[in-house]
């Protein structure tokens, strides 16, 4: 390598130009993203399921609703993220904008939500596969071998660090994408009674009764979108990119989910679709387009729905172990969270935890009979975690708002009040709303009676970790102070003591 | 050509004069002995640089096999190499920046092609960035000076159909000392001086110390974090930034 000894006489610095050269671009980004999103698994499962577990029409308008409302929820979240640098976005923000109590209850909901999220897609994956084995090459394995082999699959990638390249996933996605389009299209050139019917995109579906419950639905498929603020400082020229990612991927799958569900309702007729989902599930997409299409279709969407919902279940699975990790490092969990692997840069315990936690959950429903893996684990559990995440999204818009109006000074006086103030409190009205509707509205997303145990149980559960956290936050407070300073910066707790400004580190200096 | 080692044989190490005064003060209150009680281990055997001396923990003493992930080899050689220029009294760390100190120049072409980088860039960077640029060709640099020295030799390895370069050691004693000080001296409470101290720390944030306290247990590990705490402040800046730059990395999944 050359090596210059003279000052450089141009602006731009050679570390800068090199460093660059090693980050991600827009489109690797976006491709991370969406595949998290899993567009195939939202379609052709999330949607269906949607329609036979809740019965409510206005599926294809809610994703479209879901999407501008995190369009709004984005401006504030991503102008965030540059001033707050941290891999942990939602939790850290709400750290720095509520406090550190509030942060910690915030970092127990995100876990709980990501582990509900990932373990969830297993329930879809199992089914699945298992189906494409039995119908195309006659084996015969129950859904719940098929979850286990991803899940000892999932379980090696995690503790190995192994993800998938942006050409794997710019492939499987854009193989998806044309996929989902293709049936589609054949969907509405095959419209039910011969009509193009617009009963489900229509806006008045918002004001319908259980569109809480399509909301929460919608935001499930979304669940994945807001980790472009994690790569922020893994982007090239991240100020401009990482709000561009953002609102790209939103947009995308966005369009395609409403799309997409749109065409499914067109093809069967909006009156037999929920019908059509309760009795077909999983393949009601397939159903659709079976007579109008070759065989060799309908098994290319298999496969590629359970590519999709791999990809989906191993980037909730380093999610989660990546939470436990920054937690882990922040000393608020164990130390032993935060440590890497020595052979592979992962976060071994992280992942290791997250994993025994999936067996355990696995376990209880390949043994009990009366819970279906697709309505029961695979639906149930990922709007749950969806629920969860809306929980965080709106805490985060609040601590985003109050966080630009705790700080004025510097570079943040030149932020457009629309991103600092305006944008941040639209979204955190519009997500209040959505998150109320969805409560009160569990028991149409769960499908249940309103009286029935699991309508409280499952948003009840997110209540109780917050508490622990805020609680645990309040007794690191007096019991454990450098801690307690240290929750919301992840992976940079490390630095505090050393800051100079601080009593405990000028103590010990001395 | 000459290279640092043969450089700095039989020379006495260049401290920053109130890093002196700090080992003079641990050296006293630790091990009961004036500064020359720090340097007894270091002594044995003529001091090598902190780089190649990261190099041999991280590599197996017999097969020469890399025992780290290639990320955390590489931002703690980084470390180690920044490590070397503070230890020459060249650099110091500044509310996270990492500045130039003294106009000297290193003996040895690799840290002076370090210092160059440094001084290329037009304003003071922060240390985290340095760990990140310099990481990215740390090993190549630090394996060419080990080469050079004639401590490895580079040989081509096969891994199912790709083909890949790995460092024999030439001396497995010598390769194995570093790990062999550092941990009696960790399982004894023997004085540890400053610099075994920063490479203690860069295994330490880089996952290797586990290895080297082989049979030490608790109360090494216990020995460990209390002379990390007593150690110089930029060399604890130095390794915690370290840790975060490969936190980072597993946050980020690259």
């Amino acid at each position: 390598m050359p090596v210059t000894t003279a000052p450089p006489t141009g602006g731009y610095s050679k570390i800068d130009s090199a460093l660059d050269q090693n980050k991600l671009t827009v489109l690797t980004v976006i491709l991370m993203v969406i595949a998290a999103a899993a567009p195939f698994t939202v379609i052709a499962g999330g949607a269906t399921a949607g329609w036979a577990v809740t019965g409510v029409l206005g599926i294809p308008v809610a994703y479209v609703a879901m999407a501008v409302v995190l369009g709004v929820f984005s401006v504030g979240y991503t102008e965030m993220s540059r001033h707050i640098v941290n891999s942990g976005a939602f939790y850290a923000y709400v750290a720095q904008g509520l406090g550190r109590i509030t942060g910690l209850g915030a970092a127990g909901v995100a876990v709980l939500a990501y582990n509900f999220m990932q373990i969830g897609l297993y329930g879809g994956f199992g089914p699945v596969l298992s189906g494409l084995l039995e119908t195309q090459w006659n084996i015969k394995l129950e859904w719940w071998a098929c979850a286990f082999i991803a899940w000892a699959v999932i379980g090696i990638l995690g503790v190995l660090s192994i993800e998938f390249s942006g050409i794997v996933l710019g492939v499987l996605l854009g193989a998806e994408v044309i996929i989902a389009l293709i049936f589609s299209v054949v969907e509405l050139a095959h419209p039910a009674g011969g009509n193009v019917t617009f009963d489900t995109v229509n806006p008045s579906q918002l004001f319908s009764a259980g569109i809480g419950a399509a909301l929460a639905t919608a935001v499930a498929g979304f669940v994945g979108f807001e980790s472009t603020a994690v790569y922020s400082e893994e982007t090239r020229n991240a100020k401009r990119n990482i709000p561009r990612a953002t609102y790209l991927s939103l947009i995308i799958i966005g369009l395609l989910y409403a799309f997409c569900s749109w065409a499914m309702s067109v093809a069967a007729g909006p009156d037999k679709i929920v019908g059509l989902s309760t009795e077909n599930s999983s393949e009601t997409m397939f159903v659709l387009v079976s007579p109008h299409l070759a065989e060799i279709w309908l098994i290319l969407g298999h496969v590629l729905f359970v590519t999709s919902l791999f990809a989906a279940l191993l980037a909730f699975h380093n999610t989660a172990a990546r939470y436990t990790f920054a937690l882990g490092r922040e000393r608020v969990l164990f130390s032993f969270f935060g440590a890497t692997g020595r052979r592979f840069r992962a976060p071994v315990w992280g992942s290791l935890s997250q994993t025994i936690l999936a067996a355990l959950v696995l376990a209880v429903f390949a043994s009990s009979k009366g819970l279906d893996p697709f309505i029961h684990l695979f639906f149930w559990w990922t709007v749950t975690g969806g629920f969860g995440v809306l929980i965080l999204m709106t805490v985060t818009s609040v601590a985003v708002l109050v966080y630009f109006l705790r700080n004025r000074e510097g570079e943040i006086a030149e932020v457009s009040p629309w991103r600092r103030f305006i944008a941040p409190a639209i979204g955190a009205v519009l997500l209040a709303a959505v998150l109320v509707v969805t409560i009160l509205e569990f028991e149409t997303l769960l499908g249940v009676k309103p009286d029935d145990l699991a309508r409280y149980l499952f948003p009840g559960l997110f209540l109780v970790v917050a508490l622990i956290g805020a609680a645990w936050a309040a007794v690191l407070r007096t019991v454990n102070p450098t801690t307690y300073r240290g929750i919301g910066q992840g992976v940079n707790a490390a630095l505090l003591p050393a800051q100079p400004d601080d009593a405990t580190a000028a103590h010990r200096a001395r | 050509m000459s290279f640092g080692i043969e450089v700095r044989r039989g020379q006495p190490l260049r401290c920053i004069p109130d890093l002196e005064r700090r080992i003079a003060f641990i050296g006293g209150r630790l091990c009961g002995s004036k500064r020359k009680g720090t340097r007894l281990l270091a002594d044995r055997r003529r001091r090598e640089p902190l780089a190649d001396d990261f190099f041999r923990l991280c590599h197996d003493d017999r097969s020469g096999a890399l025992r780290l992930s290639d990320d955390a080899t590489r931002v703690g050689l980084a470390s180690a190499l920044i490590g070397e220029l503070g230890w020459a009294g060249i650099l110091t760390v500044e509310d996270g920046l990492l500045l130039v100190r003294s106009g000297s120049t290193p003996g040895d072409s690799v840290a002076h092609a370090v210092l160059d980088d440094i001084r290329g860039e037009r304003t003071p960077r922060d240390v985290r960035t340095w760990l990140t640029y310099l990481s990215m060709e740390a090993y190549e640099r630090v394996a060419r000076r080990m080469v050079a020295a004639n401590h490895v030799i580079p040989q081509e390895g096969r891994r199912l159909l790709r083909r890949f370069t790995f460092y024999m050691p030439t001396d497995t004693n010598d390769f194995v000392w570093p790990r062999v000080r550092l941990g009696t001296a960790l399982a004894q409470r023997r004085p540890i001086d400053q610099i075994d101290m920063h490479l203690l720390g860069i295994a330490d944030a880089t996952g290797l110390l586990s290895s080297i306290l082989d049979g030490g247990g608790q109360a090494a590990h216990a020995y460990f974090e209390h002379l990390m705490q007593q150690s110089h402040s930029d060399v604890q800046t130095l390794i915690q930034e370290t840790r975060v730059v490969i936190g980072n990395k597993v946050m980020n999944g690259r």
